[in-house]
């Protein structure tokens, strides 16, 4: 049986692996390198884009690790990601929420303008497994000029 | 020093409290009932809506429980909730995130919609001292549109 302060230090590593993951996804997400974000994505993932998503192509659920991929590299299509800044993180054992500031550049009309997202991620065996964002809807619509 | 079996009691304890706060809070939200909601707020709390909120009339942070409660009733008067539906309460320390779907009636059009919302809440002494808040804002405004 393990004790106390080895639980706690194994919690505590935990939480650094989950913290540095999350950041390296989105510095990735930002350099448009799908190959590193799929390093740290199950393959049983579900993404899911909540909200007023008539904007986006997808407006279900998506399964799958190859899928995943295929919408990120769509996203990464329509859109140039010039970094984020985390505002907020909260790190919940294998449970993730955050807030950040995404600049977005709209690479069909050139528009660019921040963006706030929220994001949910659930983690199994150092990998997301669950993944749900939040963005304000209204600025991606002002970003493709609606 | 803390036994670490004890600091994880407190923790599951600060849980449980603030589970049930956020519950509480929105059940109270539902019920329109201002000047209950404002016994879980502290003096100084911090109210900020992020994303795009120029629909609003404050799109810069409140500070101070009567100005959040004004805040608050300006929202009451425009968008009635109807209920929320909690889908993730994750917490880390005295930070909690919560995301949950709530019916709202926009007032002056009578348009209903259920509309995606994400809070970033601070707890100190059980009592609110921050609000982040980040909504669906393109699916506000269509609640608004005649």
């Amino acid at each position: 049986m393990r004790s106390d302060d080895t639980l706690g230090r194994l919690a505590r590593l935990d939480r650094e692996m989950i913290e540095h993951r999350v950041r390296t996804i989105f510095e990735r997400r930002a350099d448009g390198d799908i190959a590193g974000i799929s390093e740290y994505v199950a393959e049983d993932i579900v993404y899911k884009v909540q909200g007023e998503w008539t904007i986006y192509p997808f407006s279900r659920p998506v399964h799958g690790k190859g899928a995943f991929l295929q919408i990120m590299a769509a996203i990464n299509v329509m859109y140039e990601n010039l970094g984020s800044t985390i505002h907020e993180l909260v790190i919940d054992n294998e449970r993730v929420a955050l807030h950040r500031t995404s600049r977005m550049r709209n690479r069909g009309t050139g528009a660019m303008i921040s963006v706030d997202v929220c994001d949910f991620m659930r983690f199994r065996d150092g990998l997301v497994n669950e993944f749900s964002e939040y963005p304000d809807s209204a600025a991606i619509a002002k970003l493709d000029g609606r | 020093m803390q036994s670490q079996q004890h600091l994880a009691e407190v923790a599951a304890g600060d849980r449980a409290l603030f589970e049930a706060r956020v519950h509480q809070m929105l059940e109270l939200c539902s019920a329109g009932n201002l000047a209950a909601m404002m016994d879980y707020v502290s003096e100084d709390i911090v109210y900020e809506m992020v994303g795009n909120w120029s629909m609003f009339p404050f799109s810069q942070p409140v500070r101070g429980k009567e100005a959040f409660a004004h805040a608050l009733g300006f929202i009451f008067t425009h968008f009635q909730s109807l209920g929320s539906e909690v889908h993730d309460i994750v917490v880390d320390g005295d930070r909690v995130a919560i995301r949950r779907t709530t019916r709202l009636r926009a007032t002056g059009t009578n348009r209903e919609g259920d509309i995606a919302v994400v809070d970033f809440v601070r707890f100190r002494d059980g009592l609110l001292t921050e609000l982040i808040e980040l909504v669906d804002s393109l699916a506000m405004a269509r609640l608004e549109e005649s």
